[in-house]
């Protein structure tokens, strides 16, 4: 179990990119994955990445976190606890990973390469061929607005 | 590719494109059964086997030997219009309707299963510009409301083309590791080009599985709405192909899930 604690912030980022304020190596998680949010002295969580966040199993795009939330970084990464801890003084918050498995679904094996999509996604894109599609199916859709 | 503006010209149809990254999700029996069921409700509808490297849909409608004469590779030759490879299949799927009626109906447009045929447009490649003005013509000159594509699986520019010009795209993936990745790539391919409409249907779940907790966590890696898991059925198997399944079993699971796919494509979800 990992744990990070925060005092005189008013946000915190989570991800796998070395640049997150909780950098987590794990491969179910997005580089840019979640963040919390202070506002109005109430934190928020809010989901940034592909692979999404659920709370009580429910895919959440922002969540209040009140003085302690518990979270999952999409449908099989680590869980996190979010807590206010009531020794500082200052907004703080730990966080602590357990292992736990989901128990409707066995779908530990289903997951993504997000660089890898993004690779393949990329070549395509980058080709002549879909680029003029991309042009024409703007060009239909703006047509069919007008009509 | 050819790209002048008349290949977009407007049409009040709808197309739906259904796909998979990979083969053997059964695409081609989940499209021919939704458009049946979209058909019933009262719609013309056109179905086409885009599939050119390995067409199948029309195994399905059972049309007997004989009645193809012409098919989506003799328009793609040149050697004949669309309407001429699209052959009414209402009475056969959905049953006797009065003669004069305009409502339902369905086209069945295939594919050449002779393998002469197939292997030549693999060899020589054909005019994926005038593969769309086939989609228009057929959305126009059959008075369609809705047309499926039924595309070949993985991502080509027939698939390309296929899915910048739906209305909604369906993908279809299996609770398989293998279809996962490719059908990543293909959700970020329909965003970029603007499909204005995309929902998954997970098809082939096994029975121990929840599918509530499916859908979810399916809709979660994607970030795209799942309207159905869709129980893997030894109904389906059985039938082999050799008829379309929500004519064959109305009251299974199966079809109760596919009319809520349907419901979906009317806009009507909750229905």
């Amino acid at each position: 179990m990992n744990s990070w604690t925060f005092s005189k912030t008013d946000a915190i980022t989570i991800g796998r990119s070395p640049d997150r304020d909780v950098e987590i190596a794990d491969p179910y998680v997005s580089r840019h994955h979640a963040s919390l949010v202070c506002r109005d002295g109430a934190w928020h969580l809010t989901s940034l990445g592909r692979n999404g966040v659920m709370v009580a199993n429910q895919v959440v795009a922002e969540h209040a976190a009140g003085i302690e939330l518990i979270f999952r970084l999409g449908a099989h990464g680590p869980t996190i606890k979010f807590s206010l801890a009531p020794e500082v003084e200052d907004v703080g918050a730990t966080y602590h990973f357990t292992d736990t498995a989901s128990a409707e679904v066995d779908d530990s094996h289903f997951s993504l390469d997000e660089e890898q999509v993004e690779r393949e996604v990329q070549e395509v894109v980058d080709s002549e061929y879909f680029q003029k599609l991309q042009e024409l199916a703007r060009k239909m859709r703006s047509q069919r607005k007008q009509d | 590719m050819r790209c002048s503006s008349e290949l977009w010209e407007p049409t009040l149809g709808k197309i739906i494109s259904t796909h998979s990254f990979r083969g053997g999700t059964g695409k081609s029996n989940t499209t021919a059964s939704l458009s049946v069921l979209m058909a019933k409700q009262g719609y013309r509808v056109g179905v086409i086997d885009t599939d050119i490297q390995s067409p199948g849909i029309h195994v399905l409608f059972r049309l007997p030997e004989g009645t193809i004469t012409k098919t989506l590779n003799d328009y793609l030759w040149g050697k004949c219009s669309i309407k001429d490879a699209a052959y009414n299949v209402t009475e056969r799927a959905i049953g006797d309707i009065h003669e004069d009626s305009d409502r339902p109906q369905l086209f069945l447009i295939p594919s050449s299963l002779k393998t002469g045929e197939i292997a030549r447009i693999l060899r020589e490649g054909y005019d994926v510009g005038r593969l769309n003005d086939g989609f228009q013509d057929l959305l126009k000159h059959l008075s369609l409301d809705y047309l499926f594509i039924d595309t070949h699986p993985g991502v080509n520019e027939e698939t390309l083309l296929s899915i910048a010009v739906s209305d909604t795209l369906v993908l279809l993936v299996r609770p398989d590791q293998q279809d996962f990745q490719g059908t990543a790539v293909t959700v970020e391919l329909a965003r970029k080009l603007g499909v204005p409409d995309m929902f998954m249907v997970v098809n082939k779940v096994p029975a121990d599985v929840d599918p509530t907790a499916l859908r979810t966590h399916v809709s979660s890696l994607f970030g795209v709405d799942v309207a159905a898991a869709l129980p893997l059925s030894i109904e389906m198997a059985k039938t082999a192909s050799g008829d379309i399944f929500c004519n064959r079993y109305p009251q299974h699971p199966l079809t109760l899930q596919l009319k809520q796919v349907v419901a979906r494509l009317l806009g009507h979800p909750q229905a």
